[in-house]
């Protein structure tokens, strides 16, 4: 069957919208792409992919991500802009909270208050503290952290960041948002994967969820880079009826 | 002679805060000072449309903050660029909104922390749709005293619904979740949460671009309020902004 793409913005959210053809009701999917990446991006197609599982697909760039860069922020370096990546986690979640309360849940075929997420690496993040904030039936983060506060710790040390103002305003800051630390606001199923020789983002950052009564933590032999195995897992969790 | 304030040096500074660029004022003087924020006015940007008021605010004894509204001067990214001012008008409640939440998070995440800044409350200076900024954040930050309002709305959804008449907005479903989300936000609808806020709003009886019915409004429903009229257009003129300087002296400094 055909999928139908629409792309458009709304509220200057770009948005990519990705379902089949058919007049069937379907519960909407969230879809997250990671650092530096943009919504249609994915080398995976997981958004396709998706969509012929049956559901409806909402793709979103990030904000200071894909059409919504600017030249101001483009110019720094990519370790300058890493540390604003919580900013850019909470922000992406509370857009799809509030794209979805406003417009979606409202629109033709959605099934009302059935929405799930997944996500890559930032997105993955995203999916997890999405989950803190709203109540989604199931949430994927592939090779992502659920740290907020340590994450930013271990990005200090990779970067060599100097324990400015602005580093500690954003550790104090995160430590009112992080899933970890506030692990008792996960309400729904959670499935985490991690690469055992990932350097960008090392497993034990999933694995702090692991005694959580809601997460499955699943390790591949894989750097950042995930593999097709990862996304089979995370969509027959998605699946599985509970 | 010139006056003291002449004489201390006056510190203007631009950053990025969690990608908002902003610029502040202050005078090096070592004195612990009430933080106000500039919010500027639709298509404007931080630095051409404060029109020498960071400075007076700074000599005033405020450390001023002009930051750029969502969507605008340095934040504008190309997507935005290429669409019409209409088209963008569209979209004002969101700018309004998105910039009044940076504003509260820039407080308490940063500023705060600075040594010359006072921790526990701020104020807000708001011209055109910088002054729906200004009262949208005031109804969801506790720490705003004080607002200056210039050729100002304290209204989303009235507000919205005329520029849709004048610009020809497309209605439809997009339009009415748009006006169904700004009447559960609106500053108008909600004054309560303005009731221990310090208010100036200077208008003109002329203004077509923003009409003075409603800030005339919220002078109804909340008496104790400063309202003056003045015989111009939408813009600020020399008198409206001695009045809104003398009114911060009076109720801040």
């Amino acid at each position: 069957m055909a999928i139908l793409v629409r792309k458009f913005q709304i509220d200057g959210i770009p948005l990519s919208i990705y379902e089949t053809e058919d007049l069937k009701d379907k519960p909407v999917i969230f879809s997250f792409h990671g650092f530096m990446g943009y919504k249609d991006g994915d080398y995976f197609k997981r958004e396709d992919y998706l969509a012929r599982l049956g559901y409806i697909v909402v793709g979103i760039d990030t904000i200071l991500h894909g059409e919504r860069r600017i030249d101001v922020y483009e110019k720094k370096p990519a370790s300058e802009k890493m540390k604003d990546i919580n900013q850019m986690i909470i922000q992406s979640a509370e857009d799809a909270v509030q794209l979805y309360e406003k417009y979606i849940k409202y629109m033709p075929r959605v099934i009302e208050n059935e929405v799930y997420a997944i996500g890559v690496s930032m997105g993955g993040a995203i999916s997890t503290y999405l989950s803190t904030i709203y109540p989604l039936k199931k949430a994927v983060s592939i090779v992502g952290s659920p740290s907020m506060v340590e994450f930013y710790k271990f990005k200090k040390e990779k970067y060599q960041w100097i324990e400015d103002e602005y580093y500690l305003a954003n550790l104090a800051y995160l430590s009112d948002f992080c899933p970890v630390e506030h692990q008792d606001k996960i309400q729904c199923p959670l499935f985490l994967t991690g690469g055992l020789q990932d350097e960008t983002i090392p497993y034990r950052f999933p694995l702090m969820l692991k005694d959580h009564p809601l997460a499955t933590v699943k390790l591949y032999d894989t750097p950042h880079m995930p593999n097709q195995q990862q996304f089979d897992d995370a969509y027959e969790f998605l699946l599985k009826k509970d | 002679m010139k006056p003291d304030w002449m004489l201390q040096s006056m510190k203007i500074s631009e950053e990025i805060l969690d990608g908002v660029p902003l610029t502040t004022y202050e005078i090096e003087d070592g004195k612990i000072k009430p933080l106000i924020y500039f919010f500027h006015g639709f298509s404007g940007n931080k630095d051409q449309n404060i029109m020498g008021r960071g400075e007076v605010l700074a000599n005033l004894g405020f450390y001023v903050v002009a930051i750029d509204a969502y969507m605008h001067g340095l934040r504008m990214p190309e997507l935005e660029k290429k669409r019409s001012n209409i088209s963008r008008y569209e979209d004002i409640i969101e700018i309004v909104m998105h910039t009044a939440k940076d504003a509260k998070r820039l407080f308490s995440k940063y500023f705060v922390n600075r040594p010359q800044v006072h921790k526990d409350n701020y104020h807000l200076y708001g011209v055109s749709m910088g002054s729906l900024t200004a009262f949208y954040l005031s109804t969801i930050d506790e720490k705003v005293k004080t607002i200056v309002s210039l050729v100002p709305t304290p209204s989303f959804v009235d507000y919205y619904k005329d520029k849709a008449t004048l610009y020809g907005f497309n209605h439809g479903f997009f339009y009415d979740r748009k006006i169904a989300y700004y009447q559960a936000h609106d500053p108008l609808t909600h004054h309560e949460l303005l009731r221990d806020k310090k208010i100036f709003m200077g208008c003109g009886t002329n203004d077509e671009i923003v009409k003075p019915i409603f800030a005339n409004r919220l002078k109804e429903v909340l008496p104790e309020v400063t309202l003056t009229y003045y015989d111009t257009g939408h813009v600020s003129t020399k008198e409206m902004l001695e009045d809104s300087y003398e009114f911060l002296k009076n109720e801040v400094l």
